[in-house]
């Protein structure tokens, strides 16, 4: 029990971790706690991105097509 | 019976100020008095502009008075979500730290209502930014739903919904880039449009997301609703994404109380499965009167639009975290905890992660579009379960079917369907190709037509002390 209590020590902190460099990279000031508090939202970020990629490599569409409407882009 | 002229429909007011049976400004009188009365509970508006409005009425009551040229929009008190900028008046987004945004010129938005007489009585409050759905505001208060203020009124335009729907404005002009136009409006019993990307000059609208923002309609009915599209939309030169489409005459689908010729397309399990038993049971009903109205009912195959949750959250918020980042850097203290962890989480999106998201966002597209092969529109229900209580954790499952029309921008219409067992109400989701708002409009009045959910008012309406301001009209819920 200690040592997987230890285990999930060691795998909260990475991951904290992990989004602490994430905010970092982005330039977002980070105060302390802040990314043990994101943790869990951070994950469900990368869960709805990884769906997006298995759609997008099984049917490889282009990202964008210009959509036009009298002229404009979007 | 008399009702209060803040009961009324758009449609029934014009008839009764034409015909000189309601005087604009004792309409406005009874708005104004109805927002004393429940706003302290309801918290709808961030910023009243009562004086402008009042002076609006009052042009309204001189046109009638000397028979000048007034249109169904004269004199008609309406709210705008507090994105939509009005010259001299902040647009704070629902958020404090937008609070001395103070904009120096009216959006096309309110310029082209204000040009079409009508009054605006201020600006609604949101769910901060944009970035949610309960409109449990830090800033300005917790909005509730009038139908039960234990519940929530959806969002992010749950102010414009609310204050329609308790009599505090007879229509509204709400943002939506992926519910929060329709989903609002079917929490609160009332019609609310998303039209197609373009169709509404965003030039003087809050920006959250550059490829799904929009502004819509939000009233009792759909012909109000056609009523406020028809003075707003159309070409702007201001707006770089501007549709210059040559804009209908959207009375004329309203015309038929038939479906005669229409297909109208029931999709995958997906949309039917996790669903709340009294929305299914209120859905499957509509669905039926349908096909009584003469419309075909058909199934239609849409299996990807099982990812807009994740493609829409994920495009919408690299998004919002690209256009909000300076708020992000130099005002996060000032935020709500939720908008702020949303924004930040979404500031680590890598430019992979955002394409990818594109690239599932174009096969939905192109899966919708061979459905319009089929059939004309498509119906489903405008949120999976009724509006929770205030405080649930609630994000994806109120907003999961709607995400799609946001995401293929095409216009999409929600109708009030039916309630649950404890009057929560219900609403009907309609989608439709690019500029078939028509169609749209054609399918939802004639629903109307044939049901009364939209007649009914909520219990918070039906207590005005005074009878001063209440007029003889025979049906408000026209």
């Amino acid at each position: 029990m200690a040592e997987g209590r230890t285990a999930a020590a060691d795998g909260a902190a990475d991951a904290a971790a992990q989004v602490a460099a994430a905010l970092q990279h982005a330039g977002i000031p980070a105060p302390a706690g802040r990314a043990e508090q994101l943790v869990a939202a951070f994950e469900a970020a990368r869960q709805r991105v990884t769906a997006c990629r298995e759609v997008a490599a099984a049917d490889a569409l282009p990202a964008f097509v210009v959509q036009t409407h009298g002229g404009s882009t979007r | 019976m008399t009702v209060s002229p803040a009961d009324l429909t758009i449609g029934a007011a014009a008839d009764l100020i034409a015909a000189k049976q309601l005087s604009p400004i004792d309409l406005m009188e009874a708005v104004l008095a109805r927002i004393e009365r429940l706003d302290p509970v309801l918290k709808t508006y961030i910023t009243l502009t009562a004086e402008r409005a009042m002076a609006a009425a009052k042009t309204a009551e001189r046109a009638v008075a000397t028979g000048s040229a007034h249109g169904p929009l004269s004199g008609i008190p309406i709210g705008l979500k507090d994105v939509v900028d009005m010259a001299g008046v902040p647009t704070t987004a629902g958020s404090a730290a937008l609070a001395g945004n103070v904009p120096d010129r009216d959006s096309t938005i309110v310029s082209r209502l204000s040009a079409a007489g009508v009054a605006i009585v201020g600006k609604h409050n949101m769910h901060e930014l944009g970035l949610g759905v309960t409109n449990a505001n830090p800033h300005f208060g917790v909005c509730r739903n009038p139908w039960n203020t234990h519940h929530i009124p959806g969002g992010s335009s749950g102010g414009s919904a609310a204050a329609v729907a308790a009599g505090l404005a007879l229509g509204a002009i709400g943002g939506d880039s992926g519910a929060s136009v329709r989903m609002p409006a079917a929490f609160n019993n009332l019609a609310g449009m998303k039209p197609t990307q373009g169709l509404i000059s965003r030039a003087g609208v809050f920006t959250g997301t550059w490829t799904m923002d929009s502004t819509g309609p939000i009233a009792r009915t759909v012909a109000d609703c056609a009523l406020i599209l028809q003075a707003v939309a159309g070409h702007d030169p201001a707006d770089a994404a501007s549709s210059s489409q040559p804009v209908p005459d959207y009375w004329v689908p309203l015309g038929g109380e038939d479906l005669a010729g229409l297909t109208i397309g029931v999709p995958d399990d997906y949309f039917f499965q996790d669903v709340h038993l009294s929305v299914l049971a209120a859905v499957n009903a509509a669905i039926g009167t349908l096909e009584a109205l003469g419309a075909q009912v058909v199934g239609v195959s849409v299996p990807s639009a099982r990812y807009a949750v994740d493609a829409g959250a994920v495009i919408s918020w690299a998004e919002y975290a690209t256009s909000q980042a300076a708020l992000l850097r130099d005002h996060a203290d000032s935020l709500g905890n939720d908008v702020r962890a949303l924004l930040e989480v979404a500031s680590t999106h890598l430019a992979t992660d955002y394409i990818a998201a594109q690239q599932a966002r174009m096969v939905m597209i192109r899966e919708y579009r061979a459905a319009w092969k089929i059939v004309d529109a498509i119906v489903t229900p405008t949120s999976a379960v009724p509006p929770p209580p205030i405080g649930a954790d609630v994000m994806f499952e109120v907003a999961k079917f709607t995400r799609i029309a946001s995401l293929t921008g095409e216009p999409a219409l929600s109708v009030p369907c039916g309630f649950t067992s404890d009057a929560l109400p219900i609403g009907l989701h309609l989608q439709a190709p690019r500029f078939a708002e028509g169609v749209l409009f054609r399918v939802g009045h004639a629903y109307q037509e044939a049901t009364d959910w939209h007649r009914r008012r909520p219990p918070v309406a039906n207590t005005d002390s005074s009878r001063r301001g209440r007029a003889a009209a025979p049906e408000a819920g026209r």
